[in-house]
Protein backbone atom coordinates (compact mmCIF):
# COMPACT_ATOMS: atom_id res chain seq x y z
CA UNK A 1 0.00 0.00 0.00
CA UNK A 2 3.22 2.52 -0.04
CA UNK A 3 2.48 5.35 -2.00
CA UNK A 4 -0.88 4.99 -2.58
CA UNK A 5 -3.68 8.03 -2.77
CA UNK A 6 -5.94 7.91 -0.49
CA UNK A 7 -8.68 9.79 -0.78
CA UNK A 8 -12.15 10.72 -1.17
CA UNK A 9 -14.36 9.74 -4.16
CA UNK A 10 -14.68 12.36 -6.63
CA UNK A 11 -18.27 12.16 -7.02
CA UNK A 12 -19.26 11.67 -3.35
CA UNK A 13 -19.95 15.65 -3.01
CA UNK A 14 -23.11 14.15 -0.79
CA UNK A 15 -24.12 18.10 -1.15
CA UNK A 16 -25.00 18.15 -4.62
CA UNK A 17 -28.86 17.11 -5.82
CA UNK A 18 -28.80 14.46 -8.02
CA UNK A 19 -28.33 16.22 -11.96
CA UNK A 20 -28.43 13.14 -14.40
CA UNK A 21 -26.24 13.70 -17.17
CA UNK A 22 -24.57 16.89 -15.70
CA UNK A 23 -20.92 17.27 -17.16
CA UNK A 24 -18.32 16.60 -14.87
CA UNK A 25 -14.77 16.79 -14.75
CA UNK A 26 -11.91 13.45 -15.67
CA UNK A 27 -10.43 12.84 -12.90
CA UNK A 28 -7.49 10.87 -11.16
CA UNK A 29 -7.58 7.31 -10.39
CA UNK A 30 -8.13 7.14 -6.71
CA UNK A 31 -7.80 4.37 -3.93
CA UNK A 32 -9.88 3.13 -1.72
CA UNK A 33 -8.98 0.56 1.48
CA UNK A 34 -11.90 -2.30 1.32
CA UNK A 35 -11.46 -3.51 4.83
CA UNK A 36 -14.35 -6.59 3.93
CA UNK A 37 -13.09 -7.42 0.75
CA UNK A 38 -9.58 -7.94 2.27
CA UNK A 39 -11.20 -10.31 4.78
CA UNK A 40 -12.68 -11.94 1.59
CA UNK A 41 -9.26 -12.21 -0.12
CA UNK A 42 -7.42 -13.27 2.77
CA UNK A 43 -10.05 -16.18 3.35
CA UNK A 44 -9.91 -17.32 -0.29
CA UNK A 45 -6.38 -17.29 -0.62
CA UNK A 46 -5.83 -19.51 2.98
CA UNK A 47 -8.81 -22.05 1.80
CA UNK A 48 -8.57 -24.65 -0.58
CA UNK A 49 -9.51 -24.29 -4.41
CA UNK A 50 -10.98 -20.89 -5.26
CA UNK A 51 -13.10 -20.03 -8.70
CA UNK A 52 -13.43 -16.09 -8.46
CA UNK A 53 -16.25 -14.82 -10.60
CA UNK A 54 -15.07 -11.21 -11.64
CA UNK A 55 -17.72 -8.63 -13.10
CA UNK A 56 -14.19 -6.47 -14.32
CA UNK A 57 -12.61 -5.96 -17.56
CA UNK A 58 -9.22 -8.48 -16.79
CA UNK A 59 -6.63 -6.28 -16.04
CA UNK A 60 -2.88 -6.46 -14.86
CA UNK A 61 -3.19 -6.09 -10.80
CA UNK A 62 -6.03 -8.41 -11.09
CA UNK A 63 -4.47 -11.52 -12.44
CA UNK A 64 -1.83 -10.52 -10.32
CA UNK A 65 -3.60 -10.96 -7.22
CA UNK A 66 -5.24 -14.26 -8.73
CA UNK A 67 -2.05 -15.81 -9.89
CA UNK A 68 -0.87 -15.61 -6.00
CA UNK A 69 -4.12 -17.53 -4.98
CA UNK A 70 -3.33 -19.82 -7.57
CA UNK A 71 -6.86 -19.61 -8.24
CA UNK A 72 -9.18 -19.76 -11.76
CA UNK A 73 -10.80 -16.17 -12.34
CA UNK A 74 -13.92 -16.53 -14.83
CA UNK A 75 -14.28 -12.79 -16.41
CA UNK A 76 -16.96 -10.95 -17.08
CA UNK A 77 -16.71 -7.80 -18.62
CA UNK A 78 -19.43 -5.62 -17.08
CA UNK A 79 -19.34 -2.73 -19.42
CA UNK A 80 -19.56 -5.01 -22.16
CA UNK A 81 -22.44 -7.05 -20.62
CA UNK A 82 -23.83 -4.17 -19.29
CA UNK A 83 -24.53 -2.80 -22.97
CA UNK A 84 -25.60 -6.10 -24.00
CA UNK A 85 -28.55 -6.04 -21.53
CA UNK A 86 -29.43 -2.88 -22.75
CA UNK A 87 -30.22 -4.25 -26.06
CA UNK A 88 -32.63 -6.73 -24.44
CA UNK A 89 -36.20 -7.06 -26.12
CA UNK A 90 -38.26 -9.57 -23.88
CA UNK A 91 -37.57 -10.63 -20.48
CA UNK A 92 -36.02 -14.12 -22.39
CA UNK A 93 -33.82 -12.15 -24.50
CA UNK A 94 -32.13 -10.84 -21.42
CA UNK A 95 -31.79 -14.10 -19.46
CA UNK A 96 -29.95 -15.36 -22.78
CA UNK A 97 -27.93 -12.46 -22.53
CA UNK A 98 -26.96 -12.98 -19.23
CA UNK A 99 -25.95 -16.40 -19.72
CA UNK A 100 -23.85 -15.45 -22.70
CA UNK A 101 -21.79 -12.95 -20.88
CA UNK A 102 -21.05 -14.97 -18.16
CA UNK A 103 -18.29 -17.95 -18.80
CA UNK A 104 -19.54 -20.94 -16.73
CA UNK A 105 -18.06 -24.72 -16.60
CA UNK A 106 -20.21 -27.07 -14.67
CA UNK A 107 -16.68 -28.42 -12.81
CA UNK A 108 -15.16 -25.74 -11.92
CA UNK A 109 -18.16 -23.16 -10.07
CA UNK A 110 -17.61 -20.19 -8.52
CA UNK A 111 -17.30 -19.81 -5.22
CA UNK A 112 -16.46 -15.94 -4.68
CA UNK A 113 -17.98 -13.26 -6.96
CA UNK A 114 -16.81 -9.87 -7.40
CA UNK A 115 -19.61 -7.61 -7.98
CA UNK A 116 -17.55 -4.15 -7.47
CA UNK A 117 -19.88 -1.46 -8.33
CA UNK A 118 -22.45 -3.26 -11.32
CA UNK A 119 -25.49 -3.59 -9.17
CA UNK A 120 -25.97 0.06 -9.27
CA UNK A 121 -26.25 0.10 -12.87
CA UNK A 122 -29.03 -2.24 -13.19
CA UNK A 123 -33.02 -1.49 -12.34
CA UNK A 124 -34.48 -3.47 -8.97
CA UNK A 125 -35.98 -6.16 -11.18
CA UNK A 126 -33.11 -6.82 -13.60
CA UNK A 127 -30.52 -7.39 -10.17
CA UNK A 128 -33.01 -10.29 -9.17
CA UNK A 129 -33.02 -11.77 -12.63
CA UNK A 130 -29.43 -11.38 -13.34
CA UNK A 131 -28.16 -12.39 -9.95
CA UNK A 132 -30.28 -15.61 -10.00
CA UNK A 133 -28.27 -16.35 -13.39
CA UNK A 134 -25.60 -16.27 -11.37
CA UNK A 135 -26.73 -18.38 -7.95
CA UNK A 136 -27.26 -21.34 -10.88
CA UNK A 137 -23.60 -21.09 -12.05
CA UNK A 138 -22.28 -20.91 -8.33
CA UNK A 139 -20.98 -23.34 -6.07
CA UNK A 140 -23.01 -23.30 -2.69
CA UNK A 141 -22.86 -20.64 -0.52
CA UNK A 142 -20.71 -19.01 -2.46
CA UNK A 143 -19.43 -15.33 -0.86
CA UNK A 144 -19.79 -12.32 -3.03
CA UNK A 145 -18.52 -8.83 -2.52
CA UNK A 146 -20.34 -5.77 -3.75
CA UNK A 147 -20.31 -2.06 -3.19
CA UNK A 148 -23.39 -0.03 -3.33
CA UNK A 149 -23.70 3.51 -3.52
CA UNK A 150 -25.52 5.13 -0.63
CA UNK A 151 -24.95 8.24 0.66
CA UNK A 152 -24.46 10.07 -2.37
CA UNK A 153 -26.80 11.68 -4.29
CA UNK A 154 -24.66 11.45 -8.07
CA UNK A 155 -22.24 9.03 -9.06
CA UNK A 156 -20.80 8.25 -12.76
CA UNK A 157 -23.27 7.71 -15.98
CA UNK A 158 -20.90 4.94 -16.49
CA UNK A 159 -19.41 2.10 -14.52
CA UNK A 160 -16.01 2.86 -13.03
CA UNK A 161 -13.17 0.50 -13.97
CA UNK A 162 -11.86 -1.02 -10.52
CA UNK A 163 -8.27 -2.97 -9.49
CA UNK A 164 -7.24 -4.67 -6.77
CA UNK A 165 -5.04 -2.81 -5.00
CA UNK A 166 -2.76 -5.34 -3.16
CA UNK A 167 -4.95 -7.59 -0.98
CA UNK A 168 -6.94 -4.57 0.89
CA UNK A 169 -8.01 -1.93 -1.12
CA UNK A 170 -8.82 -1.15 -4.49
CA UNK A 171 -8.11 1.30 -7.21
CA UNK A 172 -10.93 3.09 -8.68
CA UNK A 173 -10.71 5.34 -12.60
CA UNK A 174 -14.08 6.94 -12.53
CA UNK A 175 -15.67 8.14 -15.74
CA UNK A 176 -17.52 11.32 -14.42
CA UNK A 177 -17.67 12.91 -17.74
CA UNK A 178 -21.52 12.36 -16.90
CA UNK A 179 -23.11 11.96 -13.32
CA UNK A 180 -26.59 10.42 -13.15
CA UNK A 181 -28.52 9.83 -10.07
CA UNK A 182 -27.27 6.87 -7.72
CA UNK A 183 -29.99 3.92 -5.94
CA UNK A 184 -29.11 4.84 -2.25
CA UNK A 185 -30.62 1.21 -2.16
CA UNK A 186 -30.40 0.29 1.54
CA UNK A 187 -29.33 -3.02 3.02
CA UNK A 188 -32.56 -4.37 3.56
CA UNK A 189 -34.00 -3.02 -0.05
CA UNK A 190 -30.67 -4.97 -1.53
CA UNK A 191 -31.93 -8.01 0.78
CA UNK A 192 -35.51 -7.92 -0.99
CA UNK A 193 -34.03 -8.13 -4.43
CA UNK A 194 -31.99 -10.85 -3.71
CA UNK A 195 -33.97 -13.57 -2.00
CA UNK A 196 -31.55 -16.24 -2.85
CA UNK A 197 -28.93 -14.70 -0.66
CA UNK A 198 -28.22 -12.96 3.01
CA UNK A 199 -26.13 -10.76 3.82
CA UNK A 200 -22.92 -11.59 5.97
CA UNK A 201 -21.30 -8.00 6.60
CA UNK A 202 -21.90 -4.93 5.43
CA UNK A 203 -19.40 -1.38 6.04
CA UNK A 204 -19.95 2.00 5.36
CA UNK A 205 -17.14 3.48 3.41
CA UNK A 206 -16.06 6.86 3.93
CA UNK A 207 -16.47 7.38 -0.39
CA UNK A 208 -20.15 6.67 0.39
CA UNK A 209 -20.36 3.21 -0.81
CA UNK A 210 -21.66 0.73 1.47
CA UNK A 211 -19.27 -2.47 1.35
CA UNK A 212 -21.28 -5.78 1.36
CA UNK A 213 -20.09 -9.54 1.50
CA UNK A 214 -23.27 -11.57 1.00
CA UNK A 215 -23.89 -15.64 0.69
CA UNK A 216 -25.73 -17.40 -0.92
CA UNK A 217 -28.51 -18.96 0.69
CA UNK A 218 -27.77 -22.70 -0.46
CA UNK A 219 -27.06 -24.99 -3.68
CA UNK A 220 -28.90 -23.59 -6.69
CA UNK A 221 -30.38 -25.93 -9.66
CA UNK A 222 -28.09 -25.40 -12.69
CA UNK A 223 -31.53 -25.04 -14.59
CA UNK A 224 -32.34 -21.20 -15.22
CA UNK A 225 -34.99 -20.09 -12.95
CA UNK A 226 -38.05 -19.35 -14.35
CA UNK A 227 -38.31 -15.87 -16.40
CA UNK A 228 -40.73 -13.30 -14.49
CA UNK A 229 -43.57 -12.06 -16.72
CA UNK A 230 -43.34 -8.66 -18.70
CA UNK A 231 -40.38 -6.84 -20.37
CA UNK A 232 -37.28 -5.98 -17.82
CA UNK A 233 -35.44 -2.77 -19.30
CA UNK A 234 -31.83 -2.07 -18.85
CA UNK A 235 -31.87 1.79 -17.68
CA UNK B 1 7.58 -22.99 -42.70
CA UNK B 2 11.48 -21.67 -41.32
CA UNK B 3 12.54 -18.41 -40.55
CA UNK B 4 14.89 -18.76 -43.60
CA UNK B 5 11.91 -19.69 -46.06
CA UNK B 6 10.24 -16.92 -44.30
CA UNK B 7 13.04 -14.12 -44.82
CA UNK B 8 12.90 -14.90 -48.71
CA UNK B 9 11.70 -13.09 -51.57
CA UNK B 10 10.32 -9.39 -51.05
CA UNK B 11 10.14 -9.17 -47.60
CA UNK B 12 7.14 -10.88 -47.20
CA UNK B 13 6.35 -8.66 -43.73
CA UNK B 14 4.93 -5.35 -44.00
CA UNK B 15 5.82 -4.49 -40.19
CA UNK B 16 8.44 -6.46 -38.28
CA UNK B 17 6.73 -8.20 -35.03
CA UNK B 18 6.59 -6.41 -31.52
CA UNK B 19 6.76 -9.86 -30.14
CA UNK B 20 9.48 -11.02 -28.54
CA UNK B 21 11.08 -14.26 -30.33
CA UNK B 22 14.08 -16.13 -30.20
CA UNK B 23 15.98 -15.50 -34.26
CA UNK B 24 15.96 -19.34 -34.59
CA UNK B 25 12.62 -20.03 -34.45
CA UNK B 26 10.40 -20.43 -37.21
CA UNK B 27 7.72 -18.24 -38.22
CA UNK B 28 3.89 -18.10 -39.91
CA UNK B 29 4.10 -15.03 -42.11
CA UNK B 30 0.26 -12.81 -42.55
CA UNK B 31 -0.67 -13.71 -45.90
CA UNK B 32 -0.69 -17.22 -44.86
CA UNK B 33 -3.20 -19.37 -43.82
CA UNK B 34 -3.05 -22.85 -42.18
CA UNK B 35 -5.83 -25.14 -41.79
CA UNK B 36 -4.91 -28.07 -39.97
CA UNK B 37 -3.07 -29.35 -36.98
CA UNK B 38 0.39 -28.00 -36.42
CA UNK B 39 3.00 -29.45 -34.46
CA UNK B 40 6.42 -27.96 -34.04
CA UNK B 41 9.66 -28.28 -31.75
CA UNK B 42 11.04 -25.70 -32.50
CA UNK B 43 9.98 -22.05 -31.08
CA UNK B 44 7.74 -20.55 -33.61
CA UNK B 45 6.31 -17.17 -34.32
CA UNK B 46 2.66 -17.30 -35.82
CA UNK B 47 1.96 -13.62 -38.08
CA UNK B 48 -0.62 -15.52 -40.32
CA UNK B 49 -3.80 -17.87 -39.48
CA UNK B 50 -4.07 -21.16 -37.90
CA UNK B 51 -7.50 -23.10 -38.20
CA UNK B 52 -6.37 -25.71 -35.90
CA UNK B 53 -4.51 -27.03 -33.12
CA UNK B 54 -1.13 -25.78 -32.84
CA UNK B 55 0.92 -27.67 -30.08
CA UNK B 56 4.51 -26.96 -29.34
CA UNK B 57 6.07 -29.43 -26.90
CA UNK B 58 9.32 -27.45 -24.97
CA UNK B 59 8.68 -24.12 -26.60
CA UNK B 60 7.46 -20.82 -27.13
CA UNK B 61 5.01 -19.78 -29.18
CA UNK B 62 4.04 -16.35 -29.98
CA UNK B 63 1.19 -14.69 -31.88
CA UNK B 64 1.93 -11.87 -33.41
CA UNK B 65 0.30 -8.63 -33.52
CA UNK B 66 -1.21 -9.46 -36.82
CA UNK B 67 -1.69 -13.19 -36.10
CA UNK B 68 -4.50 -15.57 -35.25
CA UNK B 69 -5.35 -18.96 -33.92
CA UNK B 70 -8.35 -20.62 -34.55
CA UNK B 71 -8.39 -23.10 -32.06
CA UNK B 72 -6.46 -24.80 -28.98
CA UNK B 73 -2.87 -23.89 -28.67
CA UNK B 74 -0.33 -25.68 -26.20
CA UNK B 75 3.51 -24.60 -25.94
CA UNK B 76 6.17 -24.24 -22.95
CA UNK B 77 5.34 -20.45 -23.23
CA UNK B 78 2.68 -18.27 -24.88
CA UNK B 79 2.80 -14.52 -25.88
CA UNK B 80 0.22 -13.14 -27.51
CA UNK B 81 -0.18 -9.83 -29.34
CA UNK B 82 -2.87 -10.80 -31.56
CA UNK B 83 -5.66 -12.93 -31.34
CA UNK B 84 -7.09 -16.32 -29.97
CA UNK B 85 -10.26 -17.49 -30.50
CA UNK B 86 -9.88 -21.04 -28.27
CA UNK B 87 -8.04 -22.63 -25.10
CA UNK B 88 -4.61 -21.65 -24.63
CA UNK B 89 -2.37 -23.96 -22.36
CA UNK B 90 1.12 -23.27 -21.10
CA UNK B 91 3.18 -25.69 -19.09
CA UNK B 92 5.07 -22.72 -17.84
CA UNK B 93 3.52 -19.09 -18.28
CA UNK B 94 1.30 -17.04 -20.42
CA UNK B 95 1.79 -13.07 -21.45
CA UNK B 96 -0.95 -11.38 -23.07
CA UNK B 97 0.01 -8.23 -23.93
CA UNK B 98 -2.74 -5.42 -24.56
CA UNK B 99 -3.17 -5.55 -28.60
CA UNK B 100 -4.40 -9.25 -27.60
CA UNK B 101 -7.75 -10.42 -28.28
CA UNK B 102 -8.73 -13.96 -26.44
CA UNK B 103 -11.92 -15.75 -26.06
CA UNK B 104 -11.52 -18.75 -24.43
CA UNK B 105 -9.71 -19.93 -21.36
CA UNK B 106 -6.40 -19.21 -20.54
CA UNK B 107 -4.34 -22.01 -18.70
CA UNK B 108 -1.10 -21.49 -17.01
CA UNK B 109 0.78 -21.35 -13.53
CA UNK B 110 2.29 -17.80 -14.49
CA UNK B 111 -0.21 -15.53 -16.25
CA UNK B 112 0.74 -11.85 -17.03
CA UNK B 113 -1.88 -9.46 -18.37
CA UNK B 114 -1.63 -5.81 -20.00
CA UNK B 115 -3.66 -3.49 -18.95
CA UNK B 116 -6.30 -2.69 -22.35
CA UNK B 117 -5.96 -6.52 -23.83
CA UNK B 118 -9.14 -8.10 -24.64
CA UNK B 119 -10.02 -11.37 -22.91
CA UNK B 120 -13.46 -13.06 -22.89
CA UNK B 121 -13.42 -16.37 -20.93
CA UNK B 122 -11.42 -18.05 -17.76
CA UNK B 123 -8.12 -17.80 -16.69
CA UNK B 124 -7.05 -20.91 -14.70
CA UNK B 125 -3.94 -20.57 -12.56
CA UNK B 126 -4.26 -23.44 -10.36
CA UNK B 127 -1.03 -25.94 -11.01
CA UNK B 128 -2.95 -28.93 -10.40
CA UNK B 129 -5.76 -28.09 -12.27
CA UNK B 130 -3.85 -27.05 -15.22
CA UNK B 131 -2.09 -30.37 -14.85
CA UNK B 132 -5.15 -32.24 -15.09
CA UNK B 133 -6.54 -30.29 -18.16
CA UNK B 134 -3.28 -30.76 -20.02
CA UNK B 135 -3.22 -34.30 -19.36
CA UNK B 136 -6.91 -34.53 -20.60
CA UNK B 137 -6.59 -32.62 -23.71
CA UNK B 138 -2.86 -33.59 -24.39
CA UNK B 139 -1.64 -36.20 -22.82
CA UNK B 140 -1.16 -38.61 -26.15
CA UNK B 141 0.36 -35.62 -28.00
CA UNK B 142 2.78 -34.95 -24.71
CA UNK B 143 4.36 -38.80 -24.76
CA UNK B 144 7.90 -38.40 -24.93
CA UNK B 145 8.66 -39.82 -28.76
CA UNK B 146 10.16 -43.69 -28.73
CA UNK B 147 13.86 -43.79 -30.02
CA UNK B 148 13.62 -46.50 -32.55
CA UNK B 149 11.35 -43.68 -34.45
CA UNK B 150 13.56 -40.26 -34.23
CA UNK B 151 14.76 -38.95 -37.21
CA UNK B 152 18.44 -39.20 -37.55
CA UNK B 153 18.22 -36.20 -40.29
CA UNK B 154 17.49 -32.48 -38.47
CA UNK B 155 15.13 -32.40 -41.78
CA UNK B 156 11.55 -33.81 -40.41
CA UNK B 157 10.45 -33.63 -43.72
CA UNK B 158 12.95 -36.16 -45.56
CA UNK B 159 12.54 -39.86 -44.15
CA UNK B 160 15.69 -41.17 -42.69
CA UNK B 161 18.00 -42.71 -45.40
CA UNK B 162 18.72 -45.96 -45.16
CA UNK B 163 22.20 -47.60 -44.37
CA UNK B 164 24.69 -47.95 -47.28
CA UNK B 165 25.49 -51.87 -47.09
CA UNK B 166 27.09 -53.65 -50.05
CA UNK B 167 25.20 -55.88 -51.77
CA UNK B 168 25.79 -58.67 -54.20
CA UNK B 169 23.33 -58.61 -56.90
CA UNK B 170 23.83 -57.13 -60.08
CA UNK B 171 20.61 -54.79 -60.42
CA UNK B 172 22.76 -53.01 -57.09
CA UNK B 173 25.61 -52.68 -58.42
CA UNK B 174 24.52 -51.70 -62.03
CA UNK B 175 21.92 -49.00 -60.02
CA UNK B 176 24.90 -47.55 -58.46
CA UNK B 177 27.41 -47.63 -60.85
CA UNK B 178 27.54 -44.02 -61.87
CA UNK B 179 26.88 -42.30 -58.23
CA UNK B 180 29.33 -41.24 -55.93
CA UNK B 181 31.42 -43.62 -53.56
CA UNK B 182 28.99 -43.81 -50.79
CA UNK B 183 25.99 -45.06 -52.57
CA UNK B 184 23.89 -42.80 -50.27
CA UNK B 185 22.06 -41.50 -53.67
CA UNK B 186 17.56 -41.85 -53.91
CA UNK B 187 18.15 -44.48 -56.37
CA UNK B 188 20.13 -46.76 -54.05
CA UNK B 189 17.26 -46.24 -51.67
CA UNK B 190 14.96 -46.55 -53.80
CA UNK B 191 15.94 -49.96 -54.39
CA UNK B 192 16.15 -51.04 -51.03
Amino acid sequence: MQGARLRRFPFSGGGRSARPETPAPVEAPVTERLPLFAELIERAASGGRCVVLDFAPPSQAGIALFNDMHCRVDIVNFPQALASFKQASTAEDLVRRIRAAIPHDPAHRPNVVLCWDFLNYLPRNVISVVMEQVACLCAPHAQMHALMAYSSPEMPAQPCRYTPFGRDAVEIRPRVERMRESPRMAPKELERCLPGYSIDRVMMLRSGFQEYILRLKGAHSDAPPEVPEGVLTVG
Amino acid sequence: MSAENNQAANNPYPQPSQTAMRRDGASIGPKTHIKGDLHAEEDLLIEGKITGMVVLKSNQLAVGSQGRIVGTAFANVVVVDGTIEGDIYAAERIAIKKSARIQGAVMAPRVSLEDGAHLRGSVEMDPDAIKEAVQAKFGDLLQPSRPEVKPSSPVAAVPPRPVAVERKDEAVKDAAGDKDASGKTESNAASK
